[in-house]
């Protein structure tokens, strides 16, 4: 998937199932290979200095929380300024953030009550408390079944709430309260397991937003964040070209070790490695390509490293499709796909420990993950064909009543990992009896037909892409999965699966949360059902100038910058 | 002369209107640009309303182009669905870094060419004839994006040898850069380096053959072999006789090659990651942003106008004749 706006916030949001991913693996303090996030520890480092990161993307709202600004790259950026109650570990858990004093708190069972609170010494750069005030805003913006009494278009009676990305969660809040200053409330409409995600991301200053008026959610932050209560604050900002952040002095509950942060903006990877090379910028954190690990060897005095993140590539059935309708086909396909070849030649040459992926809802390497996969066996695939009545004709692709076994593959065009995929699974398939077609379409294009409904069903058979596993996996699994879900891109449909999920979303003890999502899984690599196949985690690249110390990776939704206070020079 | 300016004006702008409906259409029905929201967990119907009614995707096609045009004719080319600022500040903001690199390659490949073409002509056969001719086909051959990574890459090992970053590989200039007056030109010029010399190189090329070829046509014609007899000097017979005449053609070239040379810009400025209207195009294409390649469509149409007409104008200046028709 490319890295552009649209494919990352479909990639982040969307994306969701499980609980994070990443697996690591070997030393990461050497120049190369793998890396170590999960066990990777930070050193006292020296105050001061300046670092330059290669972006891709540039922030298009300080407030990324809407569905335009949604991006990779902008959430990056916009943790360094705009405080978060709570964020994602690399080791997969949600922890009280820099502002929040202590975990959210559930005080009552019913109605369901969840409590925050927020530090004594959080302040906005220009002296006011960051406050339950904060929290409301956010609130009040992202439960689209409230009113906050700005209509995004008064002409437009449909659009009544501001534009808020994810309101998961947010819309399941029936009364929220401001117990005082720096604490509040909410009363749910029932128990939510994954209330921990809430107030996780990046959020504007609500006393400023006040004062802009009418659509101040989506238009006050464009250009400047107004106020930071986050280790750094705007210096200079050059549309189009860089961004350059300054300690913020005000930021007294960590304060930042290097100085500057200046973002350029560079689009392409190749530019981005050259850029690096050349001592242009000190950090990259590109997305994988094939040649990848070559082209970053021989640069000297740069450290890298290939983690594993939540990123799963999968092929989604398109259950529209009259042949793959047939469950004895998407079995036979699950079973005749040598997931370890693929893993083996395309993944391990950056992450010699990574595995295949057989859990849709919990990543690999997560004390939740049971791999419930199918194992490969080629054979098995080839007596199910047979069984189904589709026999090798003289070119060796099957066929059934005189239709041919052929079969159309779609990705986002011009990955190249994702290329190299489908041509493994041409062989893979050509194995089993099956033509397999390659018909990718632009990054930007590709999903368009995929998550078109039943009006582009007709478009595409197979689609190779990703989704996210996140540290709240129930909801997000939901969305995927549930009948008729926007997700729900290969039509499946049934509906003990759905009211599986509502159990185990409404579970609140852990253990027994996990062995619903769990058995939820299990009932979805069975032979009647298989919606998709996931196939493995993708790996990230983070290279920098190794004369840094303590740049950890946090291939959650996070990104490298969750420490970015923790940085130094050696 | 200024009523043949009236009459190619008169007729670019109905190619303007039609081109502009063309790229609307093929634009505006090449797919759904909310297509990645709609598929985004959490996004309320509302949410997606809101932003169909933001964009007018709304609205009729034909209604929606029609806004567009109104807007067009008083200079607002309306907002950027990607970008997020007004069309007009975004293509004001790219062009001044394109032309940057596009009018400094012009000018010196131009000068170039014309020395190398003349010389050439002058010196047929000569080793330097054979030499800039085999390397003008070594560089007219070569696809542009794989001259710019060359060259970067050979500014790169330059600068790692030197142990000083004098060429730089992206961008226009170094952000907060506090070196003064002199520190700041060479940080400009160090950056603009590269890029120009990949638009140079491949412009040069073509350009020189061009021009050798019509000055070996004029140093052939009876008015030179009369202007060598009447006894002026060959530097006198070169200037004022066959260079002049010799322009001409070239200068069409020119003016002609300078939306190629805009074409190049976007692959340069792709690999060299400037912020110019290159990479404005292929960002707005992928992301389906109308309005900006709208703009760009229309500014990119006017400079190509624009630099024929100066090549109209100039050739007055470089044949009297034109001037007096």
């Amino acid at each position: 998937m490319q890295f552009t706006r649209r494919s990352v916030a479909r990639i982040v949001a969307l994306g969701a199932v499980l609980a994070l991913a990443l697996s690591a693996c070997g030393g990461s303090d050497k120049k190369s290979g793998v890396g170590d996030q999960r066990s990777a520890t930070t050193v006292a480092g020296k105050k001061g200095g300046a670092i330059t990161i290669a972006a891709e993307q540039e922030i298009s709202n300080w407030n990324t929380n809407t569905s335009a600004d949604n991006c990779q790259w902008c959430t990056e950026v916009a943790r360094l300024v705009y405080p978060q109650m709570y964020v994602q570990t690399p080791q997969i858990t949600y922890v009280p953030g820099l502002i929040a004093d202590g975990p959210a708190t559930i005080v009552k069972q019913s109605p369901f009550t969840v409590r925050w609170k927020i530090k004594q010494d959080a302040v906005w750069s220009d002296g006011v408390p960051v406050s339950s005030d904060d929290l409301e805003y956010y609130y009040l913006s992202c439960n689209d079944k409230v009113d906050p009494g700005e209509p995004v278009d008064p002409e437009d009676p449909t659009a009544t709430g501001r534009d808020c990305v994810d309101t998961t969660g947010y819309d399941q809040i029936t009364k929220f309260t401001k117990v005082d200053q720096k604490t509040a409330e909410a009363v749910f409409s029932g128990p939510i397991a994954e209330y921990p995600s809430l107030f996780s991301n990046p959020m504007p200053p609500a006393h400023i937003a006040k004062t802009k008026g009418k659509d101040a959610w989506e238009n006050a932050f464009v250009t400047n964040p107004g106020a930071s209560a986050g280790p750094y604050k705007l210096k200079d900002y050059k549309k189009g070209e860089s961004l350059t952040l300054e300690r913020n002095d005000t930021f007294t509950i960590a304060p930042p070790n290097i100085d500057t942060i200046t973002i350029r903006f560079i689009k392409k990877d190749t530019a981005q490695l050259d850029a690096l090379r050349n001592g242009e910028v000190d950090l990259i954190y590109p997305k994988p390509q094939t040649d990848s690990a070559e082209q970053i060897r021989d640069i000297p005095g740069v450290h890298y490293e290939f983690n594993i993140g939540p990123q799963w590539e999968h092929l989604t059935f398109n259950l529209r499709n009259a042949i793959l309708a047939d469950p004895k086909v998407r079995a036979a396909i699950s079973t005749g796909i040598d997931r370890q070849d693929l893993v083996d030649r395309l993944i391990k040459p950056f992450n010699d420990k990574a595995t295949t992926l057989g859990n849709r809802i919990y990543m690999n390497d997560t004390p939740e993950y049971v791999d419930q996969s199918i194992p490969f066996n080629l054979e098995g695939a080839k007596q199910l064909l047979e069984g189904d009545g589709w026999t090798a004709g003289a070119d060796g692709i099957r066929t059934k009543n005189g239709k041919r076994l052929s079969l159309r593959i779609i990705t986002t065009g011009g990955d190249t990992l994702r290329e190299k995929t489908e041509e493994i699974l041409q062989d893979h398939f050509k194995a089993m009896g099956i033509d397999l077609k390659i018909a990718n379409l632009p990054s930007n294009d590709a999903f368009d037909p995929i998550f078109g409904g039943k009006d582009t069903a007709n478009q595409w058979d197979i689609a190779l892409f990703a989704w996210v596993g996140t540290a709240t996996p129930g909801l997000s699994s939901k969305a995927v999965y549930a009948t008729d879900s926007g997700n729900n891109a290969g039509n499946y449909a049934n509906k003990t699966v759905d009211s599986d999920f509502d159990k185990a979303i409404a579970e609140l003890d852990a253990t027994k949360r996990k062995d619903l999502l769990n058995a939820i899984d299990k009932t979805l690599w069975g032979p009647n059902e298989l919606p998709d196949l996931p196939l493995y985690q993708k790996p990230t690249f983070l290279a920098y100038a190794d004369k840094f110390a303590n740049i950890i990776d946090n291939t959650t939704s996070e990104g490298f910058t969750w420490n970015a206070e923790q940085w130094s020079l050696k | 002369m200024f009523g043949f300016i009236l009459r190619r004006l008169a007729i670019a702008i109905p190619i303007l209107f039609v081109a502009s409906f063309v790229v609307f259409m093929l634009v505006a029905t090449s797919g759904d640009p909310l297509a990645g929201l709609r598929a985004q967990p959490g996004v309320s119907a509302g949410t997606i309303k809101a932003r169909e009614h933001e964009l007018k995707l709304d609205q009729p096609l034909l209604q929606r182009y029609g806004n567009w045009v109104k807007g067009a004719v008083h200079g607002d080319f309306g907002e950027s669905q990607h970008f997020h600022e007004s069309v007009s500040t975004l293509l004001r903001r790219r062009l001044a870094v394109t032309l940057r690199l596009v009018l400094v390659a012009t000018v010196i490949g131009v000068l170039i060419a014309i020395a190398i073409g003349v010389f050439s002509a002058v010196r047929q056969y000569s080793v330097f004839d054979y030499g800039s001719t085999a390397l003008a086909f070594i560089f007219y051959s070569m696809p542009v994006f794989w001259l710019a990574a060359v060259l970067k890459d050979v500014g790169i090992r330059i600068n790692r040898a030197v142990g000083h970053t004098i060429f730089f590989t992206f961008g226009e200039r170094t952000p907060n850069l506090a070196k003064g007056l002199v520190g700041t030109w060479s940080d400009r010029i160090g950056h603009l380096i590269l890029p120009s010399l990949t638009l140079i190189l491949i412009s040069v090329a073509g350009w020189s053959r061009y021009q050798r070829a019509t000055m070996l046509e004029v140093l052939h014609t009876d008015y030179v072999r009369a202007a060598r007899a009447k006894g002026l000097s060959e530097a006198q017979v070169l200037r004022r006789h066959a260079l002049r005449n010799a322009l001409i053609p070239v200068v069409t070239v020119v003016a002609l090659d300078f939306s190629t040379v805009l074409g190049g810009a976007i692959v340069t400025e792709t690999v060299f990651a400037w912020h110019g209207m290159g990479s404005l195009l292929i960002e707005s294409l992928f992301e389906r942003d109308t309005n900006v390649i709208l703009g760009w469509l229309l500014v990119a149409s006017a400079i190509v106008i624009l630099f024929n007409l100066l090549a109209d104008i100039y050739y007055g200046y470089l044949d009297p004749r034109i001037r007096r028709g």
